[in-house]
């Protein structure tokens, strides 16, 4: 399961089942998100019950026929002089309703009509600076102001912002705060280095024990990443690593979650790790989750719950959402021979927008069948 | 020795009830009527300020285009290359509904993720909307949000359907969600709010934007901002700053406004003129009881507090009565003034009076100042009265004689300061200031005029009525100090009677004769108009209609939009196929005569109407810079047109509007028949092929002549009541004042009657002295208010509206006041000759 998944499970419910949460108070943060969640999923759209057959690149494009989907990019970037940087650049995208075939005229129709919404969040971690800024989008999926499409060329947009695949096949993400009057602007080319890979049962990837209620997901991950970063009127050359998730689904989250812990590592020689804890009030989490280790050239491997164990090692307190996270850990896989410490690159990467969560680079450090091994990744904390 | 003052007021007021009903009466009324206008005018100003708030509250710049609206590319353009945020769609539009009693809607549809930036607490409230369910507001077709008040108005809930219509077309909106938002009384009470979609498909505006509001913050990157905007803008299309488009309408309605308050405070100018004669009759006709209290030790200033503090507490009661009542009468007066201001000015929901403080602490201040001040030289008066003497009226009298050239002086000064007042256009307060210090003027003069008067009739009456005809014009000579204030009273309400009726018979006799030369075409098709939107759209299928039908002999075509222009703001732009009017057209100003005007027109020149002439200072041969599809342009005013628009008109020829619009679509058409046609039967060949394919309204000459009609005596109601206020005020003025008069009489009818007279020819006396008096009144009356007329017509409204009206002198008014003031006069002469041919002359005397 992605980030992108728990994050969406968690609070796109909050925006496109429940009424309009942009209005929202501070208070509302994802907690109640969780507490919203709870019910049935929609049973107007399809659902995720059995592995399909990935069709590339059009599966990279969008799939109205579920309720919900996401493309989820995060990545560590550094610059020559070893300055470190973080990014995440999402994209949301949620049914309001099913497509129908519409009666009226052509002519008769309007073109912003939309059934399909879209929501992004951007974020860059200046890790030198101690500087951690987020932004918020929406829009709706009508009239080229957002959508996703796999052919003939992936793109997937939010207005301006982008990731769009070039003739030469990378991936250009685009995004800034305000292009005609920018503080923070990030343009990058991302190279797919290995195939994409399948989570869970050949994609497939379950997220609670109900018949359905899963989601499609595949990871590219080991994606060589160059561009610039703009802070503040200043240009950085950047290179480094992304990951990028793609999900989709018609799901609700089980009943007492209460929030997700979610890990996507990648070690310096190429092996990859995504898990999760879905966790219950009482501080237990669901015991049926399934993360994916895959090494270079080897198939992945399906992660059970019970061959990790996660103990945190610190804790931030924010001082906008007075939130108390969890900010170090020491995870163990002894069936794979891999200890990591993870600690954040910088303690405050909570977004504020109309969702509070904590999302952030982090930097890994550990062994891996008895030698030492680092690597970088990302980290989302919801539910605190 | 201590007395008690407010005692012995209240004892006085008890023992005169009559009087003192009269004196509350008279203030009640007139306060009411200043509170009833202001409740009025203030819900009004309130109204407005809702209805020209912007659906979005932090708006600083729009992108408009022509009257088509803009292509919603420019949005998606400004969003997907520019990243631009700060920026929303608005399709705004008034529809109807037959579910909502056909009172214009306004159906707003918003973009719900961009507007929220724009959001503020002063705004339509759409910031507070915590629950705003997408999927079925978006995503529905034909979802509508509608607030709390709104739905409780309507019945309305959840779910139910309405069918709106605009122009023709009609559609079956949802309610979707009831939302409360607004402080039930704002503009979002009237609001069907949709989505931007849903907007385009009902108001048949697929792929069009009214407009879109940014914000550009006043930052270093402003310049920068509006360049990349203005990069991306087609041909036609502009950024502009957000000002006050309303400008000119809100002109237009504080004249409307100030016309009115003007109009009510004449009512209370009445009203003192009542007070100050009761206040001065209680006076005179206690000088006994005065000298007595004096002779007992009451001070010069006590006597003085005494009578003020009397008109102080019976100020107050009718102050307070005046309150209630005014705001009784407010809630009429709402509903009357929102009719006319539906219909003129801008569509409003408020219906609603909204209550003031303000207004009432004023109306307070207003009544308490009238009764002191009109109470402080009859106070003054009563200071003088030595004690121990009960002095003879004579004594008054002579004294009133003696300042009677004084008065008179101050009196025409007055009123040549008024006229002064009235020369330059300065502001219209200015104006009124001077309507009313003629007024008073002429009010000064009075006393002198009715001495001439009665000079001058006395030989008349006694020749032909004998010793009562001469009696009846001396007395009234005799007691000049209190018979012409009740004379000059009179005499002002009446006058402003005369000159505000015949001010509205001109104005109507004007707009009757305008129409009837405007309204040359024999039938007249429109699509269905709705209050508040600047244009409609005749569906095509009506021209075809027209074309198929063989007694049609011309068809004349309009096209009617708002446009705007860069010297004046928003304009109404009326483009005509020819003028309607033809050789009938009468301009104010023009180019040549009405062929070589009419020529001027054909090459691209414009026309503009007066009001717009008058506000912006045109003149024949200047240019207009108006906003075209494809840009700026600049027209010649070929003239200036009379017109009762408020609003600035510019008509063009059909050939220039489409030279430099991409609009096509027509208003209306006129129609002409070919001769020995009947209309009545046209219409309903007309109404036979359009029936159920098409809304439109289909009118003869005549019919949308009474329509028009009925529109300005609509619009003229609030001033006809206050003139039957200012009516009711003089009235009773005048009967309290006679009666008391003649009341006062007694020793002196005791006397008559001792020496011979009967009851037959004491009814006679009086009936003659206050009929005399009436008459006077009327006779000062008809000069001062066709002055007062004149002013109005040729002064107040043209600086008000820019209407330039014909005086026309309708005998009808002149008839209406003197049947007033006689019998006003004689009704009051009624109950005191009744009641002093009771007593027999014993009794009348023994008060010797």
């Amino acid at each position: 399961m992605s980030t992108a998944n728990l994050l969406a499970l968690g609070l796109l419910p909050l925006i496109f089942f429940m009424p309009f949460p942009i209005f929202a108070t501070e208070d509302t943060v994802p907690n109640s998100a969780v507490e919203m969640l709870k019910g049935t999923a929609d049973s107007r759209f399809k659902r995720a019950t059995e592995p399909i057959i990935f069709q590339f690149p059009k599966d990279h494009g969008a799939h109205p026929e579920y309720k919900t989907e996401w493309w989820y990019y995060t990545g560590n970037l550094s610059a020559d002089d070893g300055k470190q940087y973080g990014y995440q650049l999402t994209f949301f995208r949620s049914a309001l309703a099913p497509d129908t075939v519409s009666t009226e005229p052509l002519a008769e129709r309007s073109t912003l009509a939309a059934n399909q919404m879209y929501m992004a969040h951007f974020a860059v971690s200046d890790i030198e600076r101690k500087k951690f800024q987020s932004f918020e989008r929406y829009s709706r999926g009508a009239a080229g102001l957002a959508g996703a499409m796999g052919k003939p060329q992936y793109q997937v947009w939010l207005e301006d912002w982008s990731a769009t695949e070039q003739p030469d096949g990378t991936v250009h993400l685009k995004a800034t705060d305000n292009q005609l009057n920018p503080t923070l602007s990030m343009d990058l080319k991302l190279r797919q280095t290995v195939p994409p890979i399948l989570h869970g049962n050949r994609g497939l990837s379950q997220k609670g024990p109900e018949l359905g209620n899963a989601n499609h997901y595949y990871s590219l991950v080991g994606l060589e990443s160059t561009g610039t970063v703009k802070i503040g009127g200043q240009s950085v050359e950047v290179k480094g690593v992304s990951w990028m998730d793609h999900e989709f689904g018609t799901s609700a989250l089980s009943d007492g979650i209460v929030g997700w812990d979610w890990f996507s590592i990648q070690l310096e020689n190429g092996t990859i790790l995504m898990l999760a804890r879905l966790r219950y009030q009482d501080g237990s989490d669901w015991p049926s989750f399934e993360g994916t280790l895959a090494e270079i050239g080897q198939t992945p491997v399906k992660i059970q719950r019970a061959d990790f164990n996660i103990k945190e090692t610190a804790s931030w307190k924010s001082p906008k959402s007075g939130s108390i996270y969890p900010s170090g850990w020491i995870i163990q896989l002894d069936r794979f021979g891999l200890i990591l410490k993870i600690q954040p690159l910088l303690k405050d990467q909570e977004l504020n927008g109309n969702f509070t969560y904590w999302e952030g680079a982090v930097q890994v450090k550990g062994t891996f069948r008895h030698q030492t091994t680092s690597g970088a990744g990302y980290v989302e904390l919801t539910g605190y | 020795m201590r007395i008690n003052i407010l005692q012995l007021a209240w004892r006085h007021a008890w023992r005169r009830p009559l009087q003192s009903l009269f004196f509350i009466v008279g203030i009640a009324i007139g306060v009411a009527a200043v509170v009833a206008i202001d409740l009025a005018n203030s819900s009004v100003s309130h109204a407005f300020s809702y209805s020209t708030e912007s659906i979005v509250g932090k708006t600083t710049h729009h992108i408009v285009g022509g009257p088509t609206g803009i292509d919603q590319h420019i949005y998606i353009d400004l969003r997907r290359k520019l990243g631009y945020q700060l920026c929303t769609p608005i399709i705004s539009a008034y529809v109807t509904s037959k579910r909502l009693d056909q009172q214009p809607i306004q159906l707003s549809g918003i973009d719900i993720f961009s507007s929220l930036a724009f959001n503020t607490d002063s705004s339509n409230g759409l910031n507070s909307v915590g629950r705003v369910q997408l999927s079925r507001f978006m995503a529905q077709p034909n979802s509508a949000i509608i607030n709390t008040q709104f739905a409780s108005r309507h019945q309305l809930q959840i779910n139910d359907t309405i069918d709106v219509n605009f122009h023709d077309r009609s559609r079956r909106v949802t309610i979707c969600q009831i939302i409360d938002i607004g402080d039930g009384n704002s503009s979002v009470d009237n609001v069907l709010l949709v989505d931007i979609s849903t907007a385009q498909e009902i108001l048949g505006k697929i792929s069009r934007l009214d407009r879109i509001d940014l914000i550009i913050p006043e930052n270093s990157a402003r310049q920068k901002i509006q360049s990349a905007v203005e990069s991306i803008l087609p041909m036609g299309v502009r950024l502009e700053a957000n000002r006050e488009k309303s400008g000119a309408t809100r002109q237009m309605l504080s004249a409307f406004q100030l016309n009115l308050t003007a109009l009510s405070l004449l009512a209370l100018v009445v009203g003192v003129f009542l007070i100050y004669n009761t206040v001065t009759f209680s006076v005179v006709q206690r000088r006994p009881t005065i000298a007595i209290l004096r002779a007992i030790g009451m001070t010069r200033q006590e006597i003085f507090t005494l009578i003020l503090t009397e008109s102080i507490v019976l100020g107050a009661i009718g102050t307070g009565a005046g309150l209630l009542i005014g705001t009784l009468l407010g809630q009429m007066t709402v509903e009357a003034m929102i009719s006319t201001i539906n219909d003129i000015f801008f569509v409003t929901s408020v219906h609603q009076v909204s209550t003031s403080l303000i207004v009432y602490l004023k109306s307070l201040l207003i009544g308490l100042l009238a009764s002191i001040i009109s109470a402080i030289a009859p106070a003054y008066e009563a200071t003088n009265v030595p004690p121990l003497t009960a002095l003879r009226r004579s004594d008054t009298e002579e004294k009133a004689n003696r300042i009677l050239p004084w008065v008179s002086l101050i009196g025409l000064l007055i009123l040549v300061f008024g006229f002064l007042l009235l020369i330059p256009n300065w502001h219209l307060v200015i104006a009124f200031g001077g309507v009313f210090a003629v007024l008073i003027g002429f009010a000064l003069l009075s006393p002198l005029m009715t001495l001439i008067f009665m000079k001058f009739i006395r030989p008349i009456l006694k020749s032909s009525l004998g010793l009562i005809g001469s009696m009846a014009a001396r007395d009234i000579m005799r007691s000049l100090s209190r018979t012409s204030v009740a004379i000059t009273a009179l005499m002002v309400a009446v006058s402003v009677i005369i000159g505000v009726g015949l001010m509205t018979s001109s104005f109507r006799r004007t707009v009757q004769q305008w129409l009837f030369d405007l309204l040359q075409a024999d039938i007249f098709i429109s699509g269905p108009r709705v209050a508040g939107s600047a244009t409609t759209s005749l569906a095509p299928r009506v021209v075809e209609v027209i074309s198929e039908i063989p007694s049609i002999e011309r068809v004349l075509t309009n096209r009617e939009v708002q446009v705007t222009s860069a010297d004046v703001g928003s304009l109404q732009l009326v483009a005509v196929s020819e003028d309607i009017a033809g050789e009938r057209r009468q301009y104010k100003s023009a180019k040549g005569n009405i062929r070589q005007t009419w020529q001027a027109v054909e090459s691209g020149g414009i026309v503009i109407n007066e009001p717009m002439a008058v506000r912006f200072k045109l003149e024949v041969g200047n240019r207009v810079k108006i906003f075209t599809d494809k840009g700026l342009k600049s027209f010649e005013i070929a003239a200036v047109a009379y017109n009762f628009d408020v609003r600035p008109v510019v008509t063009m020829h059909q050939t220039t509007f489409q030279k430099f619009w991409h609009d096509r679509v027509l208003s209306s058409v006129a129609l002409t028949l070919k001769p020995d046609e009947q209309i009545d039967e046209v219409i309903q060949q007309l109404r036979q092929r359009l029936s159920g394919k098409v809304q439109v309204i289909i009118q003869s000459n005549r019919d949308l002549r009474q329509n028009a009609m009925e529109i300005f005596d609509k619009t003229f109601v609030v001033t006809r009541a206050l003139q039957v206020i200012a009516m009711a005020v003089a009235f009773i003025g005048v009967l309290s004042t006679l009666m008391s008069l003649q009341l006062e009489r007694r020793r002196e009818i005791g006397l008559l009657r001792a020496v011979g007279i009967d009851s037959k020819q004491l009814w006679q006396l009086i009936l003659l002295e206050t009929s005399l008096m009436g008459t006077t009144a009327g006779m000062i009356a008809v000069p001062v208010g066709i002055v007062l007329a004149t002013i109005l017509v040729y002064i107040i409204n043209l600086r008000s509206f820019g209407w330039t009206l014909q005086m026309h002198i309708q005998s009808t008014e002149f008839l209406k006041a003197f049947v007033i003031s006689i019998s006003s006069a004689l009704m009051a002469g009624i109950y005191p000759a009744w009641q002093l041919g009771r007593i027999p002359a014993v009794d009348a005397l023994r008060s010797e």
